[in-house]
């Protein structure tokens, strides 16, 4: 558990990802920890965004569908991010159906901060960005928006991954992540004239 | 929330969020993506849940587990992925072939059929020969001619319902990855059949293996046989229920090509009910047999 922090983009390990997980196919358990530790933060992310505050226990039980078929899995790095993704919002989805619960109806912490202003500078929306607050920003997305923006930023699947995941076309997929984002950064107090106005006085 | 869990957190490794945003202030979406991945991320790793997790590995490791045969959803790999595609698009247009090929063979038919209650211009519609045809048949099952639409329990030996069980595991993962539909009968059935959610699976992987194994061609000629065996009004009805039970199988395999799930199996329901009177080419050939 002791190894440095990691980057935050996802992509970066699919390398060491894919070796691992080779190594485990072949019925290296310590290799199977370091796929875990590598998939584990975004597919948590992609499941609070899913299920809420029950992620932990969702996830749990994708684990051990994943542990048990990692036999079945073929692919590399990139490929094993999608097939847990996969099974991890099948597992979510399971769970929905249990509880009859609209992802989005689940409440968050109370203590989430304040909007920011649209006057708010780019710094401070940033700053005052936690995770609480961004999972509510999040889940306050279209379903299908929060699912692609959760899978190609938070999980750092690809857009046709990303698309088979879902079950969609590439195309709706890569439309739903861009007017997700959007309205994001604008929720945010994110404006391209913000942005530029940054930009420019650096 | 991230601040909070570093302090409570396991291993702390979680960085302050300034040094993540710090340094893609200006980079436009992707410091926002930035941003988003870094506050959602959970990267304090729960230690007891990782251990969870290697134990079922270890499990499922000495149980043999992994030595289990992939499933096409199994196979990420850009190979696989390419493959998958093909065979989606074969299928879509065998399916949309056989349906096209159908219809026209029911047209002719139905026009040359000498003995009709109303002869050649009584039912120019091909899709009305159907139910046309059920009062005379009135001696007949009953069931068999008033369900065109091919329930199962209509005949226990017709072949179609396997057909339907494979057409159904085609399209069981899309449907579930759409997450809505799952609640229909079909889907119902299917889990049932599989005897739970979590054996639908290994199930429908079986049942793929054992069609590719047994092609259907045997099928088919087990029907005509059939089909001649019997009376000639009695295969009629049966006609137009495995005429249905072939166009839903192609339904579910267009809806498959079509990868769009919610859809394809709305499309694949009406294509059970609507086109009835088209059979495939091998049903109405036996009808044909029938005559003298």
């Amino acid at each position: 558990m002791g190894q440095g922090g990691k980057p935050r983009r996802a992509q970066a390990y699919d390398g060491e990802l894919g070796a691992a997980v080779t190594r485990a196919q072949q019925g290296d358990e310590a290799a199977f920890a370091v796929a875990y530790r590598i998939v584990q933060p975004g597919l948590l992310g992609y499941l609070r965004g899913l299920v809420g505050e029950d992620a932990e226990d969702v996830a749990s039980d994708a684990w051990l569908e994943i542990a048990r078929d990692l036999g079945r899995f073929q692919g590399d790095g990139a490929g094993f991010r999608g097939w847990t993704a996969t099974i991890a919002r099948h597992r979510a989805l399971d769970h929905l159906r249990r509880q009859r619960v609209r992802p989005r109806s689940a409440v968050l912490e109370a203590d989430v901060l304040e909007l920011p202003g649209p006057h708010s500078t780019h710094e401070q929306a940033l700053e005052s960005l936690s995770t609480a607050r961004a999972l509510e920003l999040v889940r306050g997305l279209p379903r299908d928006q929060a699912e692609a923006v959760l899978l190609r930023v938070v999980v750092g699947l690809d857009g046709p991954a990303a698309a088979r995941v879902l079950g969609k076309r590439p195309g709706a997929v890569r439309t739903a992540a861009h007017r997700g984002l959007k309205r994001l950064a604008r929720e945010l107090g994110v404006t391209d004239e913000a942005r530029r106005t940054l930009g420019e006085s650096k | 929330m991230g601040e909070r869990l570093s302090g409570g957190g396991t291993s702390g490794r979680r960085a302050h969020p300034d040094a993540v945003f710090g340094p893609r202030h200006t980079e436009g979406d992707a410091g926002l993506e930035a941003l988003i991945a870094a506050a959602v991320r959970q990267d304090v790793i729960d230690a007891e849940a990782e251990q969870r997790a290697v134990a079922a590995f270890c499990a499922a490791r000495d149980a043999g587990a992994h030595r289990a045969r992939s499933r096409r959803r199994d196979d990420w790999s850009p190979s696989g992925r390419r493959t998958r595609l093909s065979v989606r698009a074969t299928l879509s247009v065998l399916a949309a072939s056989l349906t096209l090929g159908g219809v026209a063979y029911a047209t002719i038919g139905s026009g040359a059929f000498p003995d009709g209650p109303d002869g050649r211009t009584g039912r120019p519609q091909p899709g009305t020969s159907a139910p046309d045809r059920a009062p005379e048949q009135a001696v007949t099952d009953p069931s068999a001619s008033t369900t065109p639409s091919g329930s199962p329990s209509a005949d226990p030996d017709r072949p179609a319902t396997a057909e339907d069980t494979e057409a159904h595991c085609t399209a069981y993962e899309q449907v579930r990855a759409q997450g809505r539909a799952l609640d229909a009968t079909a889907w119902r059935r299917l889990v049932s059949e599989a005897g739970g959610e979590d054996k639908v699976e290994d199930f429908c992987a079986r049942r793929t293996d054992a069609a590719t194994t047994s092609p259907r061609p045997s099928a088919g000629a087990d029907r005509s046989v059939g089909n001649a065996g019997s009376s000639q009004a009695g295969s009629g009805a049966a006609n137009a229920g495995e005429g249905a039970g072939n166009a839903e199988g192609g339904g579910g395999n267009a809806e498959e090509g079509a990868g769009n799930a919610n859809a394809g199996a709305d499309n694949g329901g009406d294509a059970g009910r609507a086109p009835t009177p088209a059979p495939s080419a091998a049903p109405t050939g036996g009808a044909g047999k029938n005559r003298p």
